[in-house]
């Protein structure tokens, strides 16, 4: 089994399998914001992606830029066969955790 | 409303760009200039605006750079410094308030690694790998100014102690002493600074645990 995905690469990898052709920097970092609904800094996202394709649960393409960033190329993510292995083992296992609790769990005390 | 045509100041995109991968270069300082003008220079005004254009800088450089740049910033202040004012003296209180900011500024790397996602480890990792880089690239520049300025700087006082050390070493001239000296410094410094990199990474790693510490968890009751 690979390395155990961190919540927050889980959340970029999914935005990513989400995203399909049009998975850029900004769009992923758009995506992640929506679904953790909290601010979330574009330097941790594009630190995030650069780690998940040197792991080679990514890989990346450059594509045209925008009039928006003044041409600026960008760069598209597609998940790799492992990078999909990756977020199937994290679900196994968080579903695995949380076995025998019925959700919402009840606070005591 | 989006701030078409604005832009993070030059200087701050031109560093970004300078500390950045060649294949990061076009493609983040890209994604980031979209966001500030579609979301952030209309939201938050300029100022704010050019706070958090800083704050994905300090995000996205990696140690290795971010070393780079201090070493590089500070050997370079000392060869001007040391151009305009050759027999200034280096007070302890000028030295010690210099280390101080150094490893205050070693806490940054340790910092953002924690934010990014990483462990304890991985703080402690990236404030050894800035202080040893750092270092390094100080003294390496250190040695450049021992040679350009040794005329001059052979006369301050606190070269004193290496003068007469000089005249015991059995070295022939000076300047082969003085790059002996400032070699085995060049070896020594990057070590004993990526120590004190790793403990000030490790404080900023805790300070970003403790700025994103989650509330305490409920007990679980198990069906």
């Amino acid at each position: 089994m690979a390395d155990a995905l961190g919540s927050f690469e889980q959340a970029v990898l999914l935005a990513v399998l989400r995203l399909r052709g049009d998975a850029y920097g900004r769009g992923i970092l758009k995506e992640v914001q929506a679904r953790l609904e909290r601010d979330v800094a574009a330097g941790a996202v594009h630190a995030t992606l650069d780690r998940l394709e040197r792991k080679e649960l990514l890989s990346s393409r450059l594509g045209s830029g925008t009039p928006g960033r003044d041409g600026r190329a960008r760069r598209y993510y597609t998940l790799s066969v492992a990078g999909v292995r990756a977020l199937n083992e994290a679900r196994e296992a968080m579903t695995s955790l949380w076995r025998g609790f019925s959700w919402p769990i009840k606070a005591r005390g | 409303m989006t701030a078409t045509g604005a832009r993070p100041p030059r200087w701050a995109e031109w560093m970004l760009r300078a500390l950045l991968k060649p294949r990061d270069r076009e493609t983040v300082t890209g994604d980031l200039l979209e966001e500030y003008r579609e979301v952030i220079l209309p939201a938050r005004g300029r100022a704010r605006a050019l706070r958090w254009y800083l704050a994905q800088m300090l995000l996205l450089v990696g140690s290795v750079a971010f070393g780079v740049a201090i070493g590089a910033g500070l050997g370079v202040w000392i060869l001007v410094d040391t151009a305009v004012a050759p027999l200034a003296e280096d007070t302890p209180l000028a030295v010690g308030s210099m280390f101080a900011g150094l490893l205050v500024l070693f806490a940054v790397p340790g910092f953002t690694a924690r934010r990014r996602g990483g462990r304890a480890r991985d703080s402690m990792q990236a404030g050894a790998i800035a202080g040893a880089l750092a270092m390094a690239l100080f003294c390496l520049l250190g040695i450049v100014r021992v040679n350009v300025f040794l005329d001059v700087i052979r006369d301050r006082s606190d070269w004193e102690g290496l003068i007469a050390d000089f005249a015991g070493s059995g070295f022939g001239s000076l300047r082969a002493y003085a790059n002996y000296v400032y070699m085995k410094d060049l070896i020594l410094m990057p070590m004993i600074w990526a120590s004190a990199g790793a403990a000030s990474g490790a404080l900023g790693g805790l300070l970003a645990a403790i700025e994103r510490r989650p509330d305490p968890p409920h007990r679980m009751v198990a069906r």
